[in-house]
């Protein structure tokens, strides 16, 4: 029976092909973007379970005592790991470990290889399972740095050598080359761990790093405990916290400590800003939500698409119960044919998905553990969409086996098959969606567009930005030499530059007719920061290289003179922008007591900070100093080369450093990285949403054309017109999408006006986004129902007029 | 076999009834083969449904197979016809999904006939009917007569006391009607199956042995051949 069932299935699909394929894409869509968000969810849930210890394992996280509110971090002293190891039985070890960015001298490139590298010590073996390939890496060299590279690694860098036992230095940026022993090769360390690393370099620790001190001062680090099996952690954190405020030296610490559990350090760390392989709950339990929706609309929309065809299926619901079928076996037959969809759909989806897993992984900026190939996880699938299309096949098979046996004598539907409620709020439903998530797009869209082409105060493009860097006495003679390159227009060092933070220091001063304290930014530069930023000069001057006053090295005079370093630095001369001057009342050429340094030009005001934050006040000081970044301001029409031209000069002038450089427009750029992302997000999700919404309309007009079809008919003998009938039919839906306006608008509105909230400097939300969003969604809602109303409209009356 | 006792059936419309059967009388014999006539609206197709039980009168007493139809329940009524009346109709009602054979098959599925037995009586009745070499093709490539004679040959296949035909003959050319009109008088004869057909024409009505004539809901007159 159930093959049978199958086989008659089949049959009605090819017949129906328009129908099937309707269903089926819009079904296996659905199914599709949940997959991927399930894929998704599951790789992030996945993180740091697969090590044989993670249950035993916990990071100490330091909460600092002193100041109110919630401060906890991800560090704490050096020496904490291994005096608790020395107090309490119940630890069976500790380990120091942390990420960090490393560049080592391999191959031709001169700037070496960055490699993320897990620094860490040599306990790291009795916390992580790594499998040892090649070499003893465990058994520790002295005197060097040990690293054990992957597998991958030596694939990519040391193809047919063997370089264990060979020696490698870092390129670092400051300080001198440091020597590595590669004293081994491991497996590949996994992608879903938050320790995601290249290499493994093991260091030895000094015994002095060891000490605890009882008076609460140190190097801090990241440290992780393996706790004995059986050892309840909530209660060894108090044994701890207990013993460490008996064992510093003021009565109440400064800190205390809690342990969090290996697995919850990925998706939990709101807290710790420093750590950079983080998720959250929160962006989870959103992916969540999304995929439930989707899934939910695909199955409404499903249930819709195929109780539409009741007028199909009524003849031979009719026929089936003459013939002696009971409601069961009809049930069961529908039910068939639902699941038969769906597992259709359901293919088609896990090909879609996975032609889509690049753009996802793209996306989140790392691979995908769990993907659609895993077994596991497709099994899952499978019983979860079985689950799912019972549940959804159920319904419309209960509603198709409904007519009775005389029905096959009419060709109208009896009364209680009509348009119901539920299916109009449904539209209304996924069309507020819909409208809502486009309004959104629109927003994120013309905000990000305001910030991309906002004047910002300088002049973003063809600015190039060398890493931080202790220049040395050469620094003048090198920017010298940059600016004769062709293509370079001016150089400068600066203690600052744009995107990173507001400036190189800030003082809080009082301000007449302000309450509390206003934060003054300060940015340290060379004579040729203004003109290198390009700021735009409103009264006095910019500084000048040949004024005495404006190329003085203030680190230089720290040691030498402080009374004349102090006096000097009172009388330097500063750039103010215009918000400035008028925000605290400054004058050219004259001194105010809380400023140090003489305003001598007033510029147009310019953010040195994201859009998101507010104008602040900002003092440019003039200060010769050989640390900085270096800025170089590019001409306009420079020639192609210009990067390769200065990184040739920096290589001659600077041959152990690495060429770290950045454009300025591209770092810019990068502050508005989540908000990029988001509209990302929006644009994909409102595509599919619009897509699904359309598909249950369509499958809306079709039931109601259908019904309508006498009325339509007895309308064209009377003379209506195709277009009158079009609209008559039309009217209906676009009632719905109004009213789905109606109640998207402010609710949309309302979020996004928060979301606007983030940015100081941002877009007013006018009334013409809400009537583009909701102008764009009646226009497809429109086309959509057209395709059947017209059809319906077109059918010759003669043919739906004749009964029996 | 069949008795119907003062059957009425009307409907409610405002304050008035409006009559399809007004207070019919009538009872039919093992056997018999009879054509109910009569112009459009005037009840035929009512009394057809009502007899096939796919229909309920409003008032009135209904006894088939010495059963009370009136007083069994739903599910009662659906065994009643399932067992002993077959079905044809003047749209064939075949289901377009299925091939000539599946159509014929799908009663004894719903019988739970098991699948050889149900193999032997198809396969007897395509045979009866000079249909084998069309066992496969789906409705829509046979032609009306042909599509009848599945229609009919399904309607056989539970092996019904009783067959009921709504203007069998009405899609047809008059070639193909009077096949299937010889057809029926075959089956009314050799195999005992008492019939109930409704026709407009004259011509085929005379197959029967008893014609029946309403007019407004009642009986207007009977014939008998």
């Amino acid at each position: 029976m159930f093959t049978k069932n199958l086989l008659i299935t089949w049959r009605g699909l090819w017949r129906n092909k328009t129908y099937a394929a309707i269903n089926l894409i819009g079904l296996s869509v659905g199914l599709a973007a949940c997959l991927l968000v399930a894929a998704i969810v599951i790789d992030e849930l996945s993180y740091d379970k697969q090590w044989s210890k993670a249950k035993q394992i916990y990071r100490i996280i330091s909460v600092n005592n002193r100041v109110k509110g919630d401060d906890r971090f991800p560090q704490t002293f050096t020496g904490l790991g291994p005096t608790l190891k020395k107090e309490f039985p119940e630890l069976e070890d500790y380990c120091r470990m942390q990420v960090v960015g490393d560049r080592l001298k391999i191959g031709a490139n001169s700037d070496g290889v960055a490699v993320k590298n897990l620094l860490a010590e040599a306990s790291v073996w009795n916390f992580l399972d790594l499998k040892v390939t090649k070499g003893n890496p465990k058994k520790f060299v002295a005197g060097y740095a040990n690293l054990v590279i992957t597998e991958k690694f030596m694939q990519q860098h040391f193809k047919g050598q063997d370089p264990v036992g060979k020696i490698y230095y870092t390129i670092p940026e400051y300080g001198d080359p440091q020597p590595y022993l590669i004293t081994g090769v491991v497996k590949e360390l996994p992608v879903n761990t938050h320790l995601r690393a290249d290499v493994i370099s093991i260091v030895a620790y000094r015994t002095s790093d060891d000490q605890l001190a009882k008076e609460e001062y140190g190097t801090f680090n990241t440290q992780y405990l393996l706790l004995k099996p059986g050892t309840d952690a909530g209660r060894f954190a108090k044994k701890v916290n207990n013993w460490y405020a008996g064992f510093t030296a003021p009565k109440k610490p400064g800190y205390s400590y809690q342990f969090q559990p290996l697995e919850d350090v990925y998706l939990r760390s709101d807290f710790a800003e420093v750590q950079d392989v983080h998720g959250s709950m929160r962006s989870l339990y959103i992916f969540i939500a999304v995929a439930a929706l989707l899934l939910v609309i695909a199955c409404f929309n499903f249930m819709t698409l195929t109780t539409s065809r009741i007028f199909t299926r009524m003849q031979e619901t009719g026929v089936r119960k003459v013939l002696g079928a009971s409601k069961g076996q009809l049930i069961s037959r529908y039910i068939t044919e639902s699941v038969l969809f769906f597992v259709i759909a359901f293919v088609l989806a896990i090909g879609a998905a996975s032609l889509f897993i690049p753009y996802v992984e793209a996306y989140l900026g790392h691979a995908l553990v769990f993907n659609v190939y895993n077994i596991g996880f497709v099994g899952m699938a499978i019983l979860a969409m079985l689950l799912v299309s019972l549940l959804t096949g159920i319904y419309p098979a209960w509603y198709l086996s409904r007519p009775g046996p005389m029905t096959i004598l009419r060709s109208q539907l009896p009364s209680g098959f009509k348009l119901n409620w539920l299916k109009r709020s449904l539209v209304v439903g996924q069309f507020v969606i819909s409208i809502g998530i486009i309004i959104a797009t629109l927003v994120v869209h013309y905000q990000l567009n305001y910030i991309d082409t906002a004047d910002v105060g300088f002049d973003k493009n063809n600015l190039v930005k060398l890493n931080y860097n202790n220049w040395g006495p050469g620094a003048e003679a090198f920017k010298q030499r940059l600016r004769q390159l062709p293509g370079v227009e001016n150089v400068s060092i600066s203690s600052w530059s744009p995107g990173e933070g507001p400036g190189n220091m800030s003082t809080e001063i009082s301000v007449p007719g302000q309450s509390g304290k206003v934060v003054v930014n300060y940015i340290r530069g060379d004579a040729d920061l203004p003109a290198t930023l390009k700021v735009k000069l409103k009264s006095g001057r910019l500084f000048d290289r040949e004024m005495r006053t404006d190329v003085v090295n203030f680190d230089s005079l720290m040691m030498v003179d402080e009374i004349k370093l102090n006096k000097m630095m009172k009388t330097r001369p500063v750039i103010i922008t215009d918000y400035t001057a008028g925000f605290l009342g400054l004058k050219l050429n004259s001194r105010t007591a809380n400023i140090e340094g003489i305003p001598v030009g007033v510029i147009s005001n310019f953010h040195n900070q994201s859009l998101h934050f507010g104008m602040k006040p900002c003092i440019i000081r003039a200060d010769k100093s050989n640390e900085g970044y270096i800025l170089i301001r590019l001409k306009q029409n420079h020639p192609s080369n210009s990067l390769a031209t200065i990184n040739a000069l920096f290589k001659s002038t600077y041959p152990e450093k690495p060429f770290l450089y950045k454009w300025v427009s591209d770092v810019v750029n990068d502050q508005y990285k989540n908000e990029a992302k988001l509209k990302q997000l929006f644009f994909s999700f409102s595509m599919l949403i619009v897509f699904l919404a359309c598909l249950g309309l369509f499958g809306l007009i079709t039931f109601t054309t259908q019904q309508r079809v006498k009325e339509i008919g007895i309308r064209k003998v009377l003379g209506a017109s195709v277009t009158s009938i079009t609209a008559m039919l039309s009217a209906d839906f676009v009632k719905l999408v109004m009213l789905a306006l109606l109640i998207a608008a402010p609710l949309a509105g309302y979020i996004m006006a928060q979301w606007l909230q983030d940015f100081a400097f941002r877009i007013s939300l006018s009334w013409w986004m809400f009537a583009l969003a909701g102008g764009m969604a009646l226009l497809i809602a429109i086309v959509t129902v057209s395709t059947q109303a017209v059809k319906a409209a077109l059918a010759n009356p003669v043919k739906s007029l004749r009964s029996e | 076999m069949l008795s119907l006792q003062h059957i009425s059936k009307y409907y409610q419309t405002g304050g008035n009834k409006a009559y399809v059967l007004n207070d019919l009388s009538l009872d039919i014999d093992q056997g018999e083969f009879v054509s109910i006539m009569g112009p459009s609206g005037s009840g035929k197709s009512t009394l057809l449904n009502i007899i096939g039980m796919l229909d309920e009168p409003t008032n009135g007493y209904h006894y088939f197979m010495e059963q009370p139809v009136h007083q069994l329940k739903e599910k009662q009524r659906s065994a009643l016809y399932k067992q002993y009346i077959g079905f044809v109709f003047q749209a064939y009602h075949l289901i377009d999904e299925l091939t000539v054979y599946e159509n014929i098959e799908t009663p004894l599925i719903y019988q739970n006939i098991k699948g050889a037995e149900r193999k032997a009586l198809v396969a007897d009745m395509l045979d009866r009917f000079n249909i084998v070499g069309k066992k496969d093709l789906f409705p829509a490539q046979l032609s009306g007569g042909q599509q009848q004679l599945v229609g009919i040959a399904r309607a056989l296949i539970g092996k019904p006391k009783l067959l009921l035909a709504d203007e069998p003959t009405g899609n047809l050319n008059s070639k193909q009607g009077e096949e299937i009109m010889e057809l029926f008088s075959k089956i009314n004869k050799e195999d005992g199956v008492t019939i109930i057909q409704v026709t407009h024409s004259e011509k085929n009505a005379e197959y029967g042995s008893r014609i029946i004539n309403l007019l407004d809901g009642r009986i207007e007159s009977t014939t008998t051949l």
